[in-house]
């Protein structure tokens, strides 16, 4: 049986599913929303969100300024608009490198076998049994707080889940007769595990993926606030949280606007990785993996 | 059962509500709010901080103190003293019979010896030692007579190191027990305040001494909770969880309605400005530097970031200091726009163009919001800034090397323009000279001021430094801070000229 | 079971050997001399010497490890580089508050997310369901330290019914008002998660063949409810409780730095801001090992429930 075409019908399948399924509809449009924020933001802000006007500082939200004006008289949805490239860099970065990683240890743990293959499950697991805000904490205090260093660390993070998932399917897939076979034709392990590795995890790991994004995004804001990720004068929605809070009782929008961007993407992408599994697996609606 | 049940919640409910009430006793204990964590309680190693001092002088008396709400020096542990001719040597009679808390005795001139004497000390690497600059060594005459004998007369001796915290006598039967690092955990003085704990959230209690040599407290214990957010402060006071701290500018309007609060502003005695490296190419360019200054407007910073609350700075001296002179500032407003533009151009920086300037500043709300405006503001005239926000310590180390073009920085101000004006000296490039800035004139002119007892004449020759300065544009003044101490409507407070609470004066209505 | 139990408590062990030695590398991985950047430059030679030996960093590190090791066993984890306390009484102080924070988070979030469920399941594919089932959404897809300015902006400050911070020391009943605001942003995202859990276990549960079978004989709905369906659809809850100990440990650090309370998250972030190293050591560590316990408990209970595993 072709792997290949299998996995083509897979997809037909699993999207008829998700066509029907009002949820993935609305993620698509805030997903869509999101994407087209980040990377046009520049282009639909209606100001200069570096631009002072000191003078006009704290206003409320008024027709040229939608959601108002920050402490030193910025455009605060101007502000809000750049602010979604960060979470897009740290989200899909991260994610990058977590998949990567994982795809990478994975497969060397299930080839390999034996003490590596325990070394890097234990790896996995050591950085599993670190409260996750511990581990993100440390590192960053180690290697200094930017958005560089959110992604590396948030990628290194997540990676074991990934990481354990690659492994187990490629050691199902390894001893499967049609592996054999292609080895016995001699094709390298590296392309085993594209034309057959690959498809086979994908499903899970868009599953994954798609639960991880809102958590990275929500990761960013969060460590942001706390001053440990991105470094103001640069701006980020968990930058703009800090400096809301500091604002809190002069002008509540400075909180409110953030806050809404964060929670409403993070809905988007949890709403697309409920509807991507409920296609895949019809079944197990309440799994946690 | 199930009646039953309700009854014992019932019972429990009001058993829990009574114990909640049997707390202290409202007259007998206030909670103050200070700006940091108090790093130690030693007097000698007190890293020029700013937060302790409303403890330290609650626990420590000095040989002379300021007069509350005023400059004014008058006798503390002194009773009299003397100035030789040659203004070198000092003589101080001690008042008799005043006690150190916890049974250690009485305060004696060699209290007095070995707390000054622990400072000037090389080997102990005293922060405090540049206080005691021309010290040379302290003298036990007898048991309350105590001289301090100077290599060279030192005009602020008497302004700001002796009424102020490198001044405090410590018991030297305690350090000597206790060992030093005990001690700075466990402080014994002779204030009218005992130390009674440091706890593990970093709050400190003091308690009444019963055995003060002068007007004893009013309110029986003081806690100083470390607050270091302007925001939690202000809650906290809002709150009635603490009776006295700052509140946020931005909310002193509103703050001055409430009616459980009383609030004034005082102008902060620092000094807050932002300062070239003369040292950084391109910053050696006074053309530059001219420039830079009619761009840069301390006036929006005072706004966006202080609120409109705070008053501009024309000198690093205040208003009613000795020698202050108003050196104006550089408004874009009062040339045009075509007079900078030249100066930049003759600067090598055409429309200011490919010119590239790192900022460096700390990592705190305030001075990023500061560093960004100025960004904005340079970005007029399409120069780059590139603003680096650091730790203390790396910024430090930052300043020493003069890794920057343009820095922030608040220096705290004694009541003595030669102190005040020290930064500016050729022997602090590479330590607190932040703009690497030599100046022989300026030198020279310090110099003889630090020994001239005749106000006026001193007077004089800081007015000239100031000129000096001013021709030179290494900066621009931005404002001396203001404080805003807030506190209980049920509280008579007396403070300090900028701002501090006396806690020993404090006491209900 | 047994084999089980003590099978996950072995491997405790080396996963803490594992983050101990993590911790320790923080002082040679830091950038820069850390004695130098934590004292600022006006660390006198002397106060350099002493932090360098409590960071162990005049020695060879497997030397020091050793020693660090055998300190941590001993019951020291060393001493704050900035005041005289000790870190063990330092964390110990603070705990308590950390831990009731997090259990009153928990508990409210069970409470109200398995009522929401039922509620929810009771009245399936209905207006009521479709709204509490949207609240149960957003609520999930709320991080904590939204939940926690919202509040704090909405209730504390604006409707001043609650206090804005610290843990209030007036007794009981100040104390519970003070821990309102923050177990309630605590227990948002875990409230959500909960209640749609549970409503698509009982979901699940109800319409399986024994359940109907029941009802054939004519045993009334709520009966069936309560006693069979309930004791099954408990089961994922249960599992997901231990899971949600450790994250709520992380949310309860924001809520900490939010409403001002003290807690090992706020000493934990201070300590790191201040680059206090043992202190940074020692609440990690503590951090590290309670959310291990908290998995274990919850790995062994579920284990527990789920009879293939008991029995084995």
């Amino acid at each position: 049986m072709n792997k290949t075409n299998y996995f083509k019908h897979k997809i037909i399948r699993n999207f008829k599913h998700m066509k029907s399924d009002f949820r993935f509809y609305i993620a698509a449009v805030i997903i869509l929303l999101f994407f087209t924020t980040a990377i046009f933001g520049p282009w639909i802000s209606p100001h200069d969100p570096y631009k002072t006007d000191v003078r006009n500082r704290l206003q409320s939200p008024s027709l040229n300024h939608l959601a108002g004006t920050d402490n030193i008289g910025r455009d605060t949805l101007s502000r809000m608009i750049y602010a979604a490239r960060p979470a897009l860099y740290v989200a899909f970065g991260g994610l990058f490198i977590s998949i990567f990683i994982g795809i990478i240890l994975g497969t060397t743990a299930a080839y390999s076998g034996g003490i590596i293959d325990n070394i890097i499950i234990f790896l996995f697991d050591v950085i599993r049994a670190f409260p996750p805000i511990v581990l993100i904490l440390v590192l960053v205090a180690i290697v200094g707080p930017s958005l560089q260093s959110l992604i590396i660390i948030l990628g290194i993070t997540i990676m074991p889940r990934y990481g354990r998932v690659v492994r187990a399917e490629t050691l199902s897939v390894k001893e499967e007769e049609y592996v054999a076979v292609a080895k016995s034709m001699g094709a390298s392990p590296v392309k085993i595990i594209i034309f057959h590795i690959i498809p086979n995890i994908f499903a899970s790991v868009l599953v994954l993926a798609g639960m991880d994004v809102a958590s990275m995004i929500m990761w960013e804001a969060g460590l942001s606030f706390l001053g440990l990720g991105v470094q103001p004068p640069k701006t980020s929605w968990g930058v703009m949280l800090q400096e809301g809070y500091q604002f809190i009782e002069n002008a509540p929008m400075m909180l409110i606007a953030p806050s809404l961007a964060i929670v409403l993407t993070m809905m988007g992408f949890s709403l697309l990785a409920e509807s991507l599994r409920n296609a895949l697996n019809p079944k197990s609606k309440n799994e946690e993996s | 059962m199930n009646k039953k049940f309700i009854v014992f919640i019932g019972v429990m409910i009001f058993v829990l509500a009574f114990s909640s009430s049997v707390s202290i006793a409202q007259n007998e204990m206030i909670k103050v709010a200070l700006d940091g964590k108090a790093q130690t309680l030693d007097p000698a190693f007190l890293q020029r901080s700013i937060s302790e001092w409303p403890i330290m002088n609650s626990i420590f008396s000095g040989l002379v103190k300021y007069k509350p709400g005023s400059y004014e020096v008058v006798g503390d542990l002194a009773n009299d003293w003397e100035l030789s001719d040659d203004n070198k040597t000092i003589t101080f009679y001690l008042k008799e019979n005043i006690q150190f808390h916890n049974g250690y005795g009485e305060v004696t001139a060699e209290d007095v010896k070995f707390s000054f004497e622990r400072i000037i000390d090389p080997e102990k690497g005293s922060p405090e030692a540049e206080s005691f600059s021309k010290l040379k060594e302290v003298k036990v005459v007898d048991h309350y007579t105590v001289q301090l004998i100077l290599e060279e007369p030192m005009a602020r001796l008497f302004t700001s190191t002796l009424p102020y915290n490198a001044g405090l006598i410590v018991s030297k039967k305690a350090v000597e027990e206790m060992g030093r690092e005990t001690f700075a955990s466990n402080p014994i003085g002779s204030g009218p305040y005992k130390f009674k704990s440091w706890g593990v959230n970093n709050n400190i209690k003091v308690s009444k001494f019963d055995g003060y040599f002068g007007q004893e407290a009013f309110i029986e214990e003081v806690e100083f909770i470390p607050m270091a957010d302007q925001m939690s402060q202000e809650l906290a006071l809002r709150s009635g969880e603490v009776d006295f701290g700052q509140v946020s500018l931005e909310n002193y309007e509103s703050i001055k309605q409430n009616e459980s609060l009383n609030t004034e502003t005082y102008p902060d005695l620092a000094f807050q400005w932002i300062g070239f490296n003369v040292q950084k190419s391109p910053m050696d360019n006074p053309k530059l530097r001219e420039a830079l200054r009619y761009i840069i407007d301390p006036e929006e910073i005072i706004i966006g970031v202080f609120a409109d609350q705070a008053e501009l700075a024309y000198s690093w001296l205040l208003p009613d200091m000795l020698g202050y002179k108003k050196s104006p500032h550089k408004n874009l407003g009062d040339v045009d726009r075509e007079y900078v533009l030249n100066l930049l151009e003759e600067a090598g920086y055409p429309n200011g163009e490919g010119l590239n300037l790192k900022y460096v500043t700390d990592a705190n709300q305030e001075r990023r919001t500061i560093a960004t405006i100025v960004q904005a503001q340079l970005a007029e005239f399409n120069i780059n800034v590139d603003i680096e926000t650091m730790e203390i310590g790396p910024k430090i180390e930052a300043w020493h090397n003069g890794e920057y073009h343009i820095t922030y920085a608040r220096f705290g101000n004694t009541v003595d323009p030669g102190y005040n004006s020290q930064w500016f000296l050729t022997r602090q490039v590479g330590n607190w000279n932040l703009m690497h800035w030599s100046n022989e004139d300026y030198d020279r002119l310090w110099d003889k001021a630090e020994q001239t007892m005749d106000n006026q004449e001193r007077a004089k020759l800081y007015q000239q430094m100031q000129d000096i300065v001013d021709k030179a544009n290494i900066g621009v003044w931005v404002t001396h801070g203001v404080k805003t101490p807030t506190w209980n409507n049920n509280l008579e407070v007396t403070l300090t000229p900028d701002g501090g609470i006396l806690s020993w004066l404090v006491k209900y209505k | 079971m047994l084999i089980y139990t003590v099978k996950r408590l072995l491997l405790i062990v080396p996963t803490l050997l594992a983050v101990l030695l993590l911790l320790f590398s923080l002082s040679y991985l830091l950038p820069g001399q850390p004695a130098e950047i934590i004292l600022g430059p006006r660390a006198s030679d002397q106060m350099i010497r002493d932090i360098n030996e409590e960071l162990g960093l005049d020695k060879p590190w497997y030397i020091s490890f050793y020693l660090y090791l055998k300190q941590i066993i001993s019951g020291d984890f060393g001493t704050s580089i900035f005041r005289d306390v000790s870190v063990l009484n330092a964390v110990l102080s603070v705990l308590p508050y950390t831990l009731i924070l997090t259990l009153t988070g928990m508990a409210i979030a069970v409470i109200i997310g398995i009522t929401i469920g039922l509620l929810a399941a009771n009245y399936e594919s209905t207006f009521w369901d479709g709204l509490l089932g949207i609240f149960s959404f957003v609520f999930a897809s709320t991080p904590t330290y939204v939940a926690a300015v919202l509040i704090l902006l909405f209730f504390s400050i604006r409707l001043n019914i609650l206090p804005v911070m610290g843990a209030g020391d007036g007794g009981l009943i100040d104390g519970i008002h003070h821990l309102i605001g923050p177990a309630l942003a605590l227990s948002v995202g875990w409230t959500g998660y909960i209640a749609r859990l549970t409503r698509s276990s009982m979901l699940e549960t109800i319409n399986e063949d024994y359940i109907n079978t029941s009802r054939s004989f004519g045993l009334p709905k709520s009966f069936i409810y309560y006693r069979y369906a309930l004791k099954k659809a408990v089961k994922p809850i249960v599992a997901v409780i231990g899971l949600g100990i450790g994250r709520l440990l992380g949310g309860a650090l924001f809520v900490e730095v939010i409403f001002n309370r003290p807690g090992l998250g706020r000493l934990t972030v201070d300590a790191i801001f201040e680059r206090d190293l043992p202190m940074v050591r020692g609440g990690v560590l503590i951090a590290a090992f309670l959310f291990i316990v908290a998995n274990l408990l919850a790995d062994l209970s579920y284990a527990y429930l789920d009879p293939r595993i008991r029995n084995k």
